[in-house]
């Protein structure tokens, strides 16, 4: 039984809210932009070619629900285990824009505030159809608050790729075409990463852990031994540059070298 | 199960929901969809697969995992009984609430009621489709299992009040219920319930509504 009334916690979600937006401004907005990257397996490069559109994912499993999953191009190379093609592209930001910092304190008002939903919390609580009612919770609580993005600290890593502590991850909602009790969206692609583009190709390969939590990097300590390497500090601008010559109509790719 | 495409469809949804990574479950859904969207012009299209779902024999649909019900559910859910002949629709409500039986007992029931909500969209007048789940369960289930089959519609019901910034439709169908529920009580015991819980105010939504039937 939560402790204390809905509308309580709820008013201290919409303010964390107001908080969490003011972080997000400061950190990863340049002007209007929010500058991202999404990294997919080569054997969707081709269909992605043809549209050039970030798809919403929509599988239960999924850290925040339904949505487009990026990092920003503040964190180049923490997503990279999940494909060898890096595609870039903006996700456009205003003042009325809401954010939602899903740690700390933003992650006990969550989890407070799930308790109120007795259908999806008992199934999350006490059956194997976890996934399923997780999905149906996050969706619903970044509905209900309005919420364009989540941002959240990586929950699969790697160690010489991604840093849980300072990395941020991103799920931007789109629910065009969902109706207001519909539990999820489908797969389909989103219009509200502008102007994708491919801009990258990871030469590093990557193996998941049994527990799907680590992923080991091969080529790197083949290449360099044990030692950690620097991250190449220029990869960012080297990312912008691929993309404004892409946009301009050049076809070279950044190789992120392992 | 007489249709093939449709049970490789299911056994398709089953396998990348439980199994390898979420990543790849995903990249595999979307190449799904492409597929699907591919398929229009055949008529292997989502309609086609929704219909073909709700068509199986109840014994194929026992069959079937939570994950595969949640899938089409949630399908009907987004997409809308797709008609306006409101005898196509009443009875593509009365299979879906049908699954809701069926299916067993599992998070696929609030998206059966999801869907029939979705169904009321258009409705103008007339009670509820959810009611349909009500109407059902008190039509074929013994009186001694009311109370707990019951239960999960009425829950839903209040989550997506609470849920949901448009709960409008969602407050109209558990009013529906709770006109049905004058003799029997189940719906109204849980709403006070769910009153206490969330600490709502007797201005609050579902207060008003219980307050109605307690004159």
């Amino acid at each position: 039984m939560p402790s204390r009334p809905q509308a309580a916690v709820e008013h201290d979600i919409q303010e964390w809210c107001i908080t969490s937006s003011g972080t997000f401004q400061k950190t990863y907005v340049e002007t209007d932009k929010v500058w991202v990257l999404k990294y997919m397996p080569a054997r969707f490069l081709k269909s992605f070619l043809s549209a050039k559109r970030m798809s919403i994912s929509a599988t239960p499993g999924f850290t925040w629900g339904d949505g487009i999953y990026v990092t920003p191009l503040l964190h180049p190379y923490s997503t990279m285990m999940y494909g060898r093609a890096g595609v870039m592209g903006w996700l456009p930001w205003t003042s009325r824009q809401q954010a939602y910092d899903a740690t700390g304190r933003g992650l006990d008002l969550y989890l407070e505030w799930i308790q109120y939903f007795r259908g999806p919390y008992k199934y999350l609580a006490t059956t194997l159809h976890a996934n399923l009612a997780n999905r149906a919770l996050r969706n619903a609580f970044r509905r209900k608050f309005k919420i364009d993005v989540v941002f959240f600290p990586p929950d699969q890593v790697n160690q010489a790729y991604v840093n849980p502590s300072t990395d941020r991850w991103l799920v931007v909602s789109d629910w065009s075409g969902a109706g207001p009790q519909a539990p999820g969206q489908r797969p389909v692609q989103s219009d509200r990463i502008k102007e994708c583009e491919w801009v990258a190709m990871v030469e590093e390969e990557f193996e998941e852990s049994v527990w799907k939590v680590h992923y080991s990097d091969l080529f790197r300590p083949v290449l360099h031994g044990t030692t950690l390497m620097p991250q190449n500090p220029m990869l960012q601008s080297d990312l912008r540059n691929a993309y404004s010559q892409k946009r301009a109509g050049s076809q070279g790719v950044v190789r992120i070298e392992a | 199960m007489p249709d093939l495409y449709t049970s490789l469809t299911a056994r398709y949804i089953e396998e990348h929901f439980r199994g390898v990574s979420p990543a790849a479950s995903d990249v595999a859904l979307e190449w799904m969809e492409l597929q699907l969207a591919a398929s229009c012009e055949t008529g292997a299209d989502e309609r086609y697969l929704l219909e073909q779902y709700l068509g199986l024999t109840n014994d194929e649909l026992q069959a079937l995992p939570p994950p595969v019900h949640a899938w089409f559910l949630e399908r009907w859910a987004l997409a809308g009984p797709g008609t306006d002949d409101p005898e196509g629709v009443a009875q593509l409500g009365e299979r879906i609430a049908t699954m809701y039986l069926l299916a067993g007992p599992g998070i696929h029931q609030a998206a059966a009621v999801a869907a029939l909500l979705a169904f009321d969209q258009k409705r103008e007048q007339g009670p509820s489709h959810a009611t349909r789940i009500w109407d059902l369960v008190t039509r074929i289930v013994p009186v001694e299992a009311h109370a707990t089959t019951l239960a999960p519609l009425i829950e839903a019901l209040l989550d997506f009040v609470y849920l949901t910034a448009e709960n409008g439709a969602v407050l109209r169908a558990l009013g529906d219920i709770a006109r049905r529920d004058a003799h029997t009580r189940y719906a109204l015991e849980l709403m006070r319930e769910r009153i206490a819980m969330v600490g709502e105010e007797r201005e609050g939504p579902v207060a008003r509504l219980v307050a109605t039937f307690e004159q």
